[in-house]
């Protein structure tokens, strides 16, 4: 299905899905920034395209698995010296479940 | 000496005749971005206070007589998505802004091995996501061609950096023409290897189907130079082959006679800045002259390009940046109230405008309802452009276009970076949909002073064709020669 305009409850969906709130302002900037970009890509829309496969990369794959045998992993406080919230050594997130 | 001037195969030069000292090239570049970086702005983080110690440490053994890379001691700068051990590296985002990586980038591993001095992280836009710089958290980097022109995008740092005799090389990523295109820009080379031909283990992603790492550099033998170190296999990166790889400085050789270079009809019946035809013009002239045949071809589906491109963006951008949720790392805003508002109020208030536009129309895209007319017929698109390209390349050896239709542009007063300046990069990422090599390289002046670039692209993996006819053209013109003379004045009148 083609989009022809976006509306502000659709506007809203993609806030949810993206985890991003905007404010009433920017809704509707975004709504007509939205709407120019989706008519500049109706381009695409009349392509008769149904039997062309989907591009992969084109690269070899070579089987990318390695040898099961245990390697060392990067150390504890290494992988925790990004993160604004620690305890314990681990990771600290506000609570999922009471 | 003004030895922030040279290029990278002049210093090796002065290096082995003992002429100049690894110290003396640190210590004179630090001077020239001393005097050039309130005006221009190409560095996020500048790493200037070790280097000289390295640069002693490389003296050492090089009176030693140890044998060395063509790179030991070369100061470059290096785009703020690609990892350095103990650098920040932010993508030009407030959400990763105080992002320190805890390993290298496998490019830039290699690059310390042999010796590379790292003078610290260039500005870009934010999350290679834009075509001007101007997307930075941190501000725009400036033309040093013109400081009121943007010096391009993503990787308007590093082609700024060079371009201004900053660094003597930088490495960026190109997804779209975000290198080609700020090259271009600042009037300085830029190649965007084949997908797959350098690692992109460390490269932050944002667009992994399409991205690669190249190089900038002042001319083309420097990019030789530099490719040959930066394309390896790495066990690390899955899409990275075990052969394909060639020792590229043995392109550089001034013959491209009989070599077929191809003339794209549709973009060159498309509108371009007068000035850019006129470049273009006198640039296929020269390569008739240097004896190359222009030869017709048709890429028929280069029209839908642009717009499969920005869908197949958009949408991995949107899977790409879902990780920064203020938890593993990066910025956290948020009383912990819950997991979900901690996400939104992280997301909403670390991320840029344009940035939050091409999230929410990634997840719009691949939303079920969507998915088939959106994502999957850019992908399908894709594979026509492929398919165009190998009917193309039956027919020649090399492609040839402008780098962009215009010139660098004034700054934008209202951001909005979709389409629009998307449209600057409509001949660049044609390369990236098809996975191709392509390098711009300097062709000519506008009216105004500012740079014109022209692009070549080869087949999969024959950088060296690339090399060859790039380095040609070059030897037999000046234009790589040139230099911003705004940033002398502005210079000489601080």
């Amino acid at each position: 299905m083609f989009l022809v305009d976006i509306s502000l409850e659709q506007i809203e969906l993609m806030e949810e899905w993206s985890k991003i709130a905007l404010d009433n302002e920017e809704k509707i900037i975004f709504m007509e920034q939205f709407n120019k970009t989706l008519h500049k890509l109706d381009i695409i829309k009349d392509l008769e395209i149904d039997d062309v496969g989907l591009s992969m990369d084109r690269c070899v794959q070579d089987n990318i698995l390695r040898e099961d045998k245990t390697m060392p992993s990067m150390d504890v406080d290494l992988v925790l010296g990004n993160a604004p919230h620690t305890q314990d050594g681990m990771f600290a997130v506000p609570i999922i479940l009471d | 000496m003004e030895s922030h001037k040279l290029t990278i195969h002049e210093i090796k030069d002065l290096i082995d005749n003992g002429k100049l000292s690894i110290e003396e090239l640190v210590k004179g570049v630090i001077q020239r971005i001393g005097k050039t970086e309130a005006q221009i702005k190409a560095f996020n983080t500048l790493e200037t206070e070790k280097i000289v110690e390295e640069a002693r440490a490389i003296d050492d053994f090089i009176s030693e007589g140890k044998p060395l890379s063509n790179l030991a001691g070369i100061p470059l700068g290096v785009q703020d998505n690609i990892s350095t051990l103990g650098i920040r590296t932010s993508c030009s985002s407030r959400i990763i802004e105080t992002f320190i990586p805890p390993y290298d980038a496998s490019v830039i591993g290699r690059l310390k091995e042999h010796h590379a001095i790292i003078l610290g992280k260039l500005n870009m836009d934010e999350f290679g996501i834009g075509a001007s710089t101007e997307t930075s958290a941190f501000g725009p980097t400036r033309n040093p061609w013109n400081l009121h022109r943007v010096a391009g995008g993503a990787a308007g740092g590093a082609a700024a950096a060079v371009a201004a005799d900053q660094a003597f090389y930088a490495l960026a990523s190109d997804a779209a023409g975000c290198l080609r295109q700020p090259a271009a820009f600042c009037g300085v080379v830029g190649l965007k290897p084949t997908y797959g031909l350098v690692s992109r283990y460390g490269l932050i992603a944002s667009a992994p189907s399409l991205e690669q790492i190249g190089c900038i550099t002042k001319d083309v033998t420097d990019c030789a130079y530099v490719l040959e170190e930066i394309a390896f296999h790495d066990k690390k990166d899955p899409t990275s082959p075990k052969a394909c790889r060639s020792k590229y400085t043995k392109g550089i050789i001034d013959d491209i006679r009989g070599l077929k270079i191809g003339i794209p009809k549709e973009i060159f019946d498309e509108s371009w800045d007068p000035d850019v035809r006129d470049s273009i013009n006198v640039a296929l002239d020269m390569f008739k002259q240097l004896g190359a045949d222009l030869v017709d071809i048709t890429l028929p589906h280069s029209k839908y390009a642009a717009a499969a491109h920005f869908i197949l963006m958009t949408c991995e951008a949107s899977s790409n940046l879902a990780r920064y949720d203020g938890i593993k790392y990066g910025t956290r805003i948020g009383d912990g109230h819950s997991l979900e508002s901690l996400y939104i109020k992280t997301r909403s208030l670390g991320f840029g405008q344009e940035v939050k536009r091409r999230v929410m129309l990634g997840n719009l895209f691949l939303n079920a309802k969507y998915y088939d007319s959106y994502y999957k017929k850019a992908l399908k698109v894709k594979s026509l452009l492929r398919k165009d390209f190998n009917e193309a390349y039956k027919k020649c050896h090399i492609i040839l276009t402008p780098t962009t239709p215009i010139s660098a542009y004034n700054f934008t007063s209202e951001i909005d970076q979709a389409m629009e300046t998307n449209q600057s990069q409509r001949y660049t990422l044609l390369a990236n949909m098809a996975g191709i090599p392509a390098i711009t390289i300097p062709c000519g002046l506008s009216n105004d002073g500012l740079p014109i670039g022209l692009q070549l692209m080869a087949d999969l993996f024959n950088e060296k064709t690339l090399i060859r006819t790039a380095f040609t053209f070059e030897h037999n013109t000046d234009y790589h020669l040139k230099k911003p003379m705004q940033l002398e004045v502005a210079q000489n009148e601080l």
